[in-house]
C-alpha cells in the first residue's frame, strides 16, 4: 500500500511489483506433455524441414481458422517480408500500411525491397482509414497491409474491396486478432493471406514462430517453395507468375512446432484466463475520471482473445500519459506507451518515406498505455494496480509538484525488450 | 554383394539399406540432457527475447572460436542477411555461383547485386584470380563461401578487398570448429555467418550465429536481430531472434562438438579407403594442415571412367535406400531469378555441378554401413554398362 507520495518507486520508495510484470500472454502447456511429444521428434532424428508435427500443426491450424491453406514459418516478420515480396513482382514500390502499429513493419518492407507508405487510421478501430488508403494509392503500390487490432480488425471487407477495385493485393497483419472473429468467422480467411504469429508472448507459443493462412492454392504453394529456398525441384505449378519469387529459410522447426501445437490445445482456456484478467481491469479501472479501459467487441457479436489491456488517458485525468508510463514503470508494471510515437514520427520511418500527416494517428500515439497482462499478471496483481490509481488520483497535485521540479521526469519514455 | 544386375534394387534386388540414409549429421545430444534443459526452460518460462540460454550460447561460441562478437540468430540463411545488411554495403557484391542458393538470396534479401565468380576447380573455392577480374566501380564487397569447410583463402582475398578498398566477408555456414593455420574460421574478414542446422555438425535444430571482431559490427549485428534493441543507428532490423529451444540445443551440441567432428573424422577415413580403388570417383581430401569438421563426403564422379554420370548413380543409390545429395545443382546463377541476369562464363561452376556429389554421413551411420556403400558404388561402377543400358531402356519404354 502506497500511503505517501515519497513511498511510489518513482520517488524512491519500494516497487509495487517485485518481479516486473510482462505485457506478453507466456501461455505454457504441460511440460511432460511437451517432454513426451518431442521425444517422438528425438527418436526420429527428425527435428525440422517439414517434419510430422510442423505438418500436424498446419492441419490442426487450417481446421480452427477454418481456411483452406496454412504455411508454418520461422517467425512473423519472415511472412510478412515473403508476401510483401511476393506481391511487388520483385520490383521496387510501396506498401501502404498503417503509422499507428507495430515498429517491425517499415523495416519488414525494406527488406522487402519495398518503401512503406503510412496512412492514418480510424479513431475508434485504430485500424486503418479507408480514405487514407485510397489518397495513398499509386503507380508506386505493391500491395496493401491492414493490420488487425486486439480491440477490432477493422472495416476487413470494405478494404478488400478497395484492393481489388484498384487491383492491388491487399493482405493482413493478424497477429493481435488471432483467436478474434470479423463478422462471426474467426480472422484467417481474408484478404490475400493473413499472417500470424507463434511468438511466446502472443496468443499461441511455439518459442518463435509465425504462419500465414490463405484460401488461395497458388498462393500457398508459391510460399511453401519460397519458405525452403525456392530450390528448383520443389517448384509448383501455379497459374500466377513466379519467377520473380526469392527463396529463404522460413522453415518452423518440430520443437517450436510441438510447442504452439500443445498452446493450440489450451487456447479456449487461455482466452477465458484473459478474459478474467480483462474485466478485473474493467472492475479496477471503473470510475476514473479520465481513465479509458479500450472495449472488445460485444461478445454476443465477436469473439475476441482479450489478450491485451490498453487504457486511455484523457485531459481529464490529472497527469499525462507520459507522466503516468514513468510512474508505473517505477513500481514494475512492464507498462509501454502504446504505438507511440507513431511511425512516421519515430526511428523506424525510413528517410525515403513520403511524409505524411496522419492528424488522427497523432492525437492517438499521445493517449494509450499498455498494461501489464498474460499468464504471470494475477488478479491481485490488477487490483493493486487499480488501488495505485486511486492513490495516483488523490494525490495528484502533490506527485504533479514533485515531478515538476524533478527535471528527469520529462525524459522521454524508452522502449524496452520484455520477454 | 551385387554380382548381377538382377540384385540392384533398381531391379528386383533387395536394398543395401533398410532404413533410409542421409546426407545429413543429425547427431543428437543425450535425452537426459535434453529434458533437463527444456526442464528448466519451462521453470523460468523465458522463451525468447534474449533469454538466458541464447546469452550463454552468444558468449560460449565466442569463447569457442576466441572472436570478440558471436550473435545467435533464427538460422543461417538470416545470419546471412543480417551480416550483409551490417556492413554499409551498396551495388554490387562478389559471391560464387558453385553454393547453396541461400548465400545468394541474402544479399537480394539485404537489396544488393549478386555478381557471379567462378571457383577454383581443384577446392571448389573462389580464388583471388577468379574474382579480381569482376571488380567494377559498382562492388562493394566480396562474399567467399568456405565450401566444404575449407577457408576460401581468407589471407588472398582479404589482400585483394584491402587493395580495392572493399569488404570481404563470408558464408562459413559449412565451417564450425575449420581452421586456416590453426586460426578458426570465424575471424575472417569483416563478420562470418554460421548455420546451426540440425543436419550440420553443431545442430541448433536451426539456428546460426554471426561473428566478428570489429566492436561496432557486433553491436549492430545485436541491434539488427531484434526490433527493441537500444542503439539506433542501424540500417535496417529484422525479427532474427533464437529461441531458447535452439539455444538449449545448440549449448549441448557445442559439448558434443569434439566428440563428433572425431567419429567423423573416422567415418571419413573408411570412406577415403572404400573409395579410393573405384574408378572415376574423387574424394575430396581436406588439407591435413587445417582442422575440419569432416561432415561432408564430397565426391566428383567422372563418367567416363566411373561409367554412368552423378544423376545415374542417384539413381541406382536412391533405389538401394542411400539418398545422396547434388551440392550444388543447379549452379545459383541458373535459378530465378538469376537465371535471367547475364553473367561471366563460369566453366568451372559448370563442371563441378555436373560432377559433385554428397554421400551419406551421419551419426547413425556405423563402420559397417560405409564398407557396404563403398562395395555398392563399386558395383555400380562395375556393372555400369549393363545398368545404363537398363534405364536407358526404360526411360525410353516410359
Amino acid at each position: 500500500m502506497k500511503r505517501r507520495i515519497e513511498d511510489l518507486a518513482f520517488f524512491g520508495g519500494s516497487p509495487l511489483y517485485a518481479d516486473p510484470k510482462p505485457i506478453g500472454q507466456l501461455a505454457m502447456p504441460d511440460v511432460e506433455e511437451y517432454l513426451a511429444l518431442i521425444k517422438q521428434a528425438f527418436d526420429k532424428r527428425r527435428l525440422t524441414n517439414g517434419g510430422p508435427i510442423v505438418r500436424e500443426l498446419e492441419v490442426r491450424l487450417c481446421s480452427w481458422h477454418g481456411v483452406k491453406h496454412c504455411v508454418a514459418l520461422a517467425n512473423a516478420g519472415l511472412g510478412l517480408i515473403m508476401l510483401m515480396q511476393h506481391f511487388s513482382k520483385g520490383q521496387p514500390g510501396e506498401v501502404i500500411m498503417p503509422s499507428f502499429t507495430y515498429r517491425g513493419l517499415p523495416h519488414i518492407a525494406q527488406w522487402a525491397g519495398q518503401t512503406p507508405r503510412f496512412c492514418d487510421v480510424d479513431k475508434k478501430t485504430h485500424t486503418v482509414d479507408l480514405n487514407s488508403v485510397k489518397n495513398s494509392i499509386s503507380e508506386k503500390t505493391t500491395s496493401i497491409l491492414g493490420v488487425c487490432n486486439f480491440n477490432s480488425p477493422g472495416d476487413v471487407e470494405g478494404l478488400s474491396e478497395l484492393g481489388r477495385h484498384h487491383d492491388v493485393p491487399v493482405f493482413f497483419d493478424s497477429v493481435d486478432g488471432t483467436g478474434s472473429s470479423y463478422k462471426g468467422s474467426l480472422l484467417g480467411s481474408f484478404g490475400e493471406a493473413e499472417v500470424f504469429s507463434l511468438h511466446a508472448t502472443k496468443m499461441i507459443n511455439g518459442f518463435e514462430g509465425g504462419y500465414v493462412t490463405t484460401n488461395n492454392d497458388d498462393l500457398a504453394g508459391i510460399l511453401r517453395w519460397q519458405r525452403n529456398f525456392a530450390i528448383p525441384v520443389g517448384k509448383p505449378t501455379v497459374k500466377i507468375p513466379s519467377s520473380h519469387v526469392l527463396g529463404i529459410n522460413a522453415k518452423l522447426n518440430e520443437l517450436h512446432a510441438a510447442m504452439a501445437l500443445l498452446s493450440l490445445s489450451g487456447i479456449d482456456e487461455t482466452i477465458l484466463r484473459n478474459l478474467e484478467r480483462y474485466e478485473a481491469y474493467r472492475h479496477s479501472l471503473r470510475g476514473f475520471r479520465g481513465v479509458n479501459l479500450i472495449p472488445y467487441p460485444d461478445p454476443a457479436v465477436e469473439k475476441s482473445n482479450y489478450r491485451m489491456a490498453v487504457i486511455e488517458i484523457d485531459e481529464s485525468w490529472p497527469l499525462s500519459r507520459d507522466e503516468m508510463h514513468i510512474l508505473l514503470q517505477a513500481e514494475g508494471a512492464a507498462i509501454h506507451p502504446y504505438y507511440s510515437p507513431p511511425l512516421h514520427r519515430s526511428d523506424h520511418c525510413p528517410p525515403q518515406a513520403e511524409p505524411a500527416s496522419l492528424p488522427v494517428t497523432e492525437m492517438l500515439a499521445d493517449r494509450y498505455l499498455q498494461l501489464p497482462v498474460g499468464e504471470l499478471v494475477s488478479l491481485a496483481d490488477i487490483r493493486a494496480l487499480g488501488e495505485m490509481f486511486h492513490f495516483i488520483s488523490n494525490n495528484a497535485q502533490a506527485i504533479r509538484r514533485r515531478l515538476d521540479s524533478d527535471k528527469a521526469a520529462v525524459a522521454p519514455p524508452v522502449a524496452v525488450d520484455v520477454k | 554383394m551385387k554380382r548381377h544386375i538382377e540384385d540392384f534394387a533398381l531391379l528386383d534386388g533387395r536394398p543395401s539399406f533398410e532404413e533410409p540414409q542421409h546426407v545429413a549429421q543429425l547427431n543428437l545430444p543425450t535425452w537426459p540432457r535434453v529434458e533437463a534443459a527444456f526442464r528448466g526452460i519451462f521453470d523460468r518460462r523465458y522463451f525468447t527475447n534474449n533469454g538466458p540460454l541464447v546469452c550463454e550460447l552468444d558468449q560460449k561460441f565466442a569463447e569457442f572460436l576466441g572472436v570478440n562478437y558471436a550473435v545467435s540468430v533464427t538460422n543461417g540463411t538470416v545470419a546471412l542477411m543480417i551480416l550483409a545488411k551490417s556492413l554499409d554495403l551498396t551495388g554490387e557484391v562478389i559471391v560464387p555461383a558453385f553454393t547453396f542458393p541461400a548465400t545468394v538470396q541474402a544479399l537480394s534479401w539485404a537489396g544488393l547485386t549478386p555478381v557471379f565468380c567462378d571457383v577454383d576447380p581443384h577446392s571448389h573455392l573462389i580464388r583471388v584470380e577468379d574474382a579480381e577480374p569482376l571488380i567494377t566501380s559498382k562492388t562493394s564487397g566480396i562474399l567467399g563461401v568456405h565450401v566444404w569447410g575449407q577457408p576460401c583463402y581468407p589471407m588472398e582475398l582479404q589482400e585483394l578487398a584491402d587493395r580495392k578498398g572493399l569488404t570481404l566477408f563470408f558464408d562459413a555456414c559449412h565451417s564450425v570448429g575449420c581452421s586456416l593455420n590453426g586460426k578458426l574460421i570465424g575471424h575472417f574478414g569483416s563478420g562470418e555467418a554460421f548455420s546451426f542446422h540440425a543436419t550440420k555438425v553443431l545442430n541448433g535444430v536451426e539456428g546460426g550465429s554471426i561473428t566478428t571482431n570489429d566492436d561496432q559490427i557486433g553491436k549492430r549485428l545485436r541491434t539488427i536481430r531484434g526490433f527493441y534493441g537500444k542503439e539506433s543507428c542501424v540500417p535496417l532490423r529484422i525479427n532474427g531472434k533464437m529461441s531458447e529451444a535452439q539455444a538449449a540445443m545448440a549449448l549441448l551440441s557445442l559439448e558434443d562438438l569434439p566428440a563428433n567432428i572425431a567419429a567423423n573424422k573416422k567415418k571419413h577415413e573408411r570412406f577415403e579407403s572404400g573409395l579410393k580403388r573405384i574408378p572415376g570417383i574423387r574424394l575430396l581430401e581436406y588439407d591435413q594442415a587445417n582442422a575440419n569438421n569432416y561432415q561432408y563426403i564430397v565426391i566428383e564422379i567422372e563418367p567416363d571412367k566411373f561409367g554412368m554420370t552423378c544423376d545415374q548413380l542417384n539413381m541406382i543409390l536412391k533405389h538401394e535406400n542411400v539418398i545422396t545429395r547434388r551440392h550444388f545443382f543447379p549452379g545459383v546463377h541458373r535459378m530465378q531469378p538469376y537465371s535471367q541476369q547475364t553473367h561471366a562464363a563460369l566453366p568451372n561452376t559448370e563442371n563441378l555441378c555436373e560432377r559433385v556429389m554428397q554421400l551419406p554421413l551421419s551419426a547413425t551411420m556405423q563402420e559397417q554401413h560405409i564398407e557396404t556403400l563403398c562395395q555398392l558404388i563399386a558395383e555400380t561402377s562395375a556393372q555400369a554398362p549393363e545398368l545404363v543400358e537398363f534405364m536407358n531402356k526404360r526411360e525410353a519404354g516410359a
